[in-house]
């Protein structure tokens, strides 16, 4: 069936009637305040850690203590079981020292976290950033010029593609962690966030360029880039003026969807070690801290992947949301 | 048909070079150190340094280099870990390749059940609550983190409510080989299968969703309707089984990914001996012969998969059948 | 010709409206259609994309499901008003009762399955037979549509037949149970003009062989002065003039269906250096006049058009009707010089 929509006022443009319906998703506009909750607390981590914890979330604090209801208290405490054998962190306090306790070296959990939160939302939004700037390039590329060009670039995704993205990512990031990055005068320290996220950004290029690399393809048959090109507009100029204006919407939708898959990607390569290094804290170390505390301390595994579980799904619902405001055809279904 | 098939094959085999050349650059090209030191691990003895840079050619250029780590890798399978007192890495890996199998396939059975459920009953009743509601859970399950999830339910399963009767079932960590005890192999893996599937329930059921809305649209649907069929033969002959061509060339690529060392985080969070555990070991010793050898495979094992679901495409597309 | 025009009619529409509401809205897709079909009759359903053609058949069908979208008044076949029946009953009705086959045969199929296989899904939904009886019938019913070599035919793909056979194979799917009413929705639009003759021809033999009758709805006068008995022209939704097609085309009352016919390349005398053509384009929907819908692009519009309501149906000759004011005010179209409507093939 088709129904004529000239209900439509023509005079806004894409954008602004995607921001319009983006207004309206109730659950979108949600996760944006979440998400914009999280960054904001993590921003504040070094004013948590300074006036509110006053504590140093990057020292060991093995034997310390802290003061709870006017007594002191040692950070690490003997464990429950019936001999009192071994010691393990406090748990939570509900004061706003060690809020949500500590970990086996006795540094604050809460603080940890904010600053976890800065470099795993910096590392994921620098890498799906970074990926869709290669991406794009790539897919443009590949989609636009075609012949040669888009075989190779093509094969070279699909070689890409097939190593699983983790065993791609550890394979790269094992070999940087044990020497970091030399190329040509630069040198990348091992323990510099610069290195997961050009890894992360690489790794998921090939999931990133299919899309584009099919809408430029589509559109490069399409009669307005035929008509420029028959007018002799050069070729640079229908990429930035024709096809790139066109794409954008695809790599919008797909940007918070690949941070999404970004924070996780860089919580599993740090809670395997060769993520961000210690003693920088990232939600994916807190949660690998965490491990070994399972059972006595679980809130030191759990308030990491809670966070994690919190921005993803945000992501997800917003980039959903991006996707229903911006793609065409979306919308004329839901009608 | 012969020539497709040699095409395929020529494809594949292409594929397979380029995934080698690329594994091979990521470990012996990447700007910096020295590979022998990588190889023979860190603080290795000169003598050691010496031999590794002997057996692997390191002093020779880059191509001698990778005929003598493919040599060793799928012809002599001699590659021998520097870490771990010389011990051949390719047994190693076969040793660990029935546990991830196992691991995955009763994940796969799980997931595929689940989300084709799932799918469809959402596709049934889109944009009623009941659709809304099992897209959020399937979203939710596409965010969280395996490794993470498996702690939790460890923490759950094996901790805090194990003495109930709810988990008292649970066998502690690890893996009992089905040879040895089937049940114990399935008691051992049914919490693995669950929280590696949880994922991959929301992708495909909202993959398979979104598929289904699009295709109920097709003329194709109108047809069926036109003929008086019911709104489950519909869904379900007409429908589902056109879905089915994406989904399947989508587990396809899952499944493979997941052998091929994919589940890595999930065997480690479970202990589960699987191919991924052993990277994992591999990645704490830095034992880089052993960690190069299980991504070549892994990598290998996703071509031929790939190649398999190629065929599986032809039985189920006639379409894609008569275009070779 | 109808056998019987003294017998109810098969199919007996009244004031079928069909409208959806869009931001509030209620936008009118078809107002007040009413018109009949008897028994072995071919009707023709002529107008623009837009008219409300297709919208027409789906509903009769029972196959919109929109939500928003609401139809109303009543379509008697049978006895049972079409209109008023539950889920299951219509779909008792469907394919079996009213079978409708459409504009694009390659999209039609499912394209997973067989053509035979799609014949004998219909054939064992609604009747009791075996894989195998289905497959005989399903054959068989190949054949009788003139597809060559049909037990192998049966075993094809869609996407492997050609646009022709794949539009008799819809045919042969369509009439699988011996429905009363066949409505074709544009079924030649997508094919060639020498396959478009031959699925024409055999939709006018299908009411001596199987005894149905057709809705038949296209947008060209060709098609339905070479098929059809009588013919129902609609303009933006509404009815705009119905007759048999002979008296239609010999003297058509409304100008909407007088402009149609000049646009028709004459088949004999000289050749005009450009045929005539309606100015301005149909409107939306939304935009429709109060008055008669044609007024905006009529030569004959005058005060009279354009009050509301819009005019209705006056009888102009024996079951000839016409939506417009012209003959009531004495003032008809002159007759068109027009030998006959059968078809110069």
């Amino acid at each position: 069936m088709t129904k004529p929509s000239n209900t439509h006022k023509p005079s806004a443009g894409p954008w602004a009637s995607a921001l319009r319906s983006l207004l309206r998703n109730r659950a979108a506009l949600a996760s944006v305040a979440v998400l914009a909750f999280i960054v904001v607390a993590s921003l504040c981590a070094p004013f948590y850690a300074r006036h509110i914890a006053h504590t140093d979330p990057f020292v060991s604090n093995v034997a310390g203590t802290i003061m709870l209801n006017g007594q002191e208290t040692d950070i690490m405490q003997p464990n429950d079981n019936p001999l009192h054998l071994g010691l393990s962190p406090i748990g939570p306090t509900g004061h706003t020292a060690y809020l949500l306790g500590a970990d086996s070296q006795g540094r604050d959990i809460m603080a940890r976290l904010l600053y976890g939160g800065r470099n795993s939302l910096l590392i994921s939004f620098s890498a799906a950033i970074l990926c869709l700037v290669m991406a794009g390039t790539v897919g443009i590329a590949a989609g636009f010029f075609g012949g040669v060009t888009d075989m190779v670039l093509s094969r070279l995704m699909d070689i890409m593609w097939a190593v699983p993205v983790y065993l791609f990512a550890i394979s790269l990031s094992i070999v940087t962690i044990t020497s970091g990055l030399r190329i040509g005068p630069f040198v990348i320290e091992a323990d510099n966030l610069l290195i997961p996220i050009v890894i992360i950004a690489l790794v998921y290029v090939p999931y990133a360029a299919r899309p584009v690399r099919g809408r430029v393809i589509a559109l490069r048959q399409a009669e307005f880039v035929t008509a420029a090109k028959c007018l002799g507009v050069p070729r640079w100029r229908i990429v930035l003026r024709d096809i790139l204006p066109n794409v954008s919407t695809t790599l919008v939708v797909m940007g918070p969807l690949l941070m999404a898959m970004a924070l996780l990607a860089e919580s599993a390569l740090s809670f395997l070690s060769i993520g961000v290094q210690a003693p920088a804290a990232s939600w994916g170390t807190i949660i690998l801290d965490g491990e070994g505390l399972i059972y006595t301390r679980p809130m030191v595994a759990i308030a990491p992947g809670l966070a994690i579980v919190a921005v993803v799904l945000a992501l997800n619902i917003l980039g959903d949301g991006l996707r229903d405001a911006l793609d065409v055809r979306d919308a004329s279904r839901r009608e | 048909m012969i020539m497709p098939l040699l095409r395929r094959l020529g494809q594949t085999v292409f594929v397979l070079f380029g995934i080698s050349a690329l594994v091979f650059a990521v470990f012996f090209a990447t700007p910096g150190a020295d590979p022998t030191a990588r190889i023979a691990g860190r603080n290795a003895a000169p003598q050691t340094m010496e031999k590794v840079r002997k057996e692997y050619g390191f002093d020779r250029p880059l191509p001698v280099q990778y005929a003598i780590m493919m040599k060793k890798l799928f012809i002599t399978r001699d590659l021998a870990s520097y870490a771990n007192r010389g011990e051949l890495v390719v047994p190693e890996i076969m040793r660990a390749a029935p546990v991830t199998l196992s691991l995955v396939s009763g994940a796969a059975v799980i997931w595929v059940v689940l989300s084709i459920g799932m799918g469809v009953v959402a596709a049934a009743c889109k944009g009623s609550w009941i659709d809304r509601t099992l897209m959020m859970a399937g979203l939710v399950g596409i965010s969280i983190p395996v490794f993470w999830l498996g702690q939790v339910v460890n923490l759950i399963t094996q901790n805090r409510y194990h003495d109930t009767w709810l988990f008292s079932w649970v066998p502690g960590l690890g893996y009992v080989p089905f040879t040895q005890s089937p049940c114990g192999w399935f008691l051992a893996l049914v919490i693995p299968w669950c929280v590696l599937a949880v994922m991959f329930v929301g992708i495909y059921s909202r993959i398979l969703r979104a598929d289904l809305v699009a295709i109920m649209g097709e003329d194709f649907i109108r047809t069926a309707r036109a003929k008086g069929l019911s709104p489950a033969r519909i869904l379900l002959r007409h429908g589902l089984r056109t879905a089915l061509i994406t989904f399947i060339s989508l587990f396809g690529m899952d499944f493979a990914q997941l052998v091929g060392g994919g589940a890595l985080l999930t065997e480690v969070v479970f202990g589960l001996p699987g191919v991924g555990r052993l990277t994992y070991q591999a990645l704490n010793s830095l034992d880089l012969p052993l960690i190069m050898a299980t991504v070549m495979y892994s990598a290998v094992f996703v071509v031929l998969a790939n190649a398999l679901v190629d065929a599986a495409y032809l039985l189920l597309d006639p379409r894609v059948r008569d275009a070779h | 010709m109808p056998t019987n025009t003294l017998s109810p009619p098969l199919l007996d529409v009244h004031d079928l409206c069909v409208s959806f509401t869009s931001r509030g809205q209620v936008v009118p897709i078809v107002e007040n259609l009413s018109f009949s079909i008897g028994e072995q009759e071919i009707l023709g359903l002529v107008g623009e994309s837009g008219s409300g053609k297709s919208v027409t058949a789906m509903a009769l069908m029972g196959l919109i499901d929109a939500p928003g979208v609401h139809v109303s008044g009543s379509a008697r076949f049978k006895g049972q008003d079409l209109l008023g029946l539950s889920g299951k009953q219509m779909r008792a009705l469907r394919g079996r009762e009213i079978a409708m086959i459409f504009q694009d045969p390659m999209t039609a199929f499912t394209p997973v399955y067989t053509i035979g296989w799609q014949i004998d899904e219909q054939l064992r939904a609604h009747h009791n037979l075996s894989r195998k009886q289905a497959r005989t019938r399903t054959v068989e019913l190949l054949g009788e549509m003139g597809v060559p070599d049909p037990a192998n035919t049966a075993n094809r793909y869609p996407h492997q037949l050609s646009g022709g056979l794949r539009q008799r194979a819809m045919i042969a799917m369509a009439l699988s149970c011996n429905p009363s009413l066949l409505i074709a929705d544009e079924p030649t639009t997508a094919l060639d003009v020498t396959v478009q003759a031959q699925i024409l021809d055999l939709m006018r033999r299908l009411r001596t062989t199987y005894g149905s009758s057709v809705l038949l709805i296209t947008h060209d006068m060709g098609v339905v002065a070479e098929t059809c008995d009588s013919t129902l022209v609609l303009y933006s939704g509404r009815a705009a003039e119905t007759g048999a097609t002979q008296d239609l085309f010999a003297h058509p009352q409304h100008p909407y269906t007088a402009a149609l016919l000049a646009s028709i390349p004459p088949m004999n005398g000289p050749r005009p250096d450009r045929l005539p053509a309606i100015p301005g384009t149909p409107p939306q929907p939304l935009e429709r006049p109060a008055g008669c819908a044609f007024a905006p692009r009529c030569t004959y519009t005058h005060a009279s058009c354009l009050p509301a309501p819009p005019p209705t149906f006056c009888t102009v000759g024996p079951a000839h009707k016409v939506a417009c004011v012209l003959p009531g005010e004495g003032n008809p179209l002159p007759k068109r010089a027009y030998t006959s409507a059968t078809p110069v093939l």
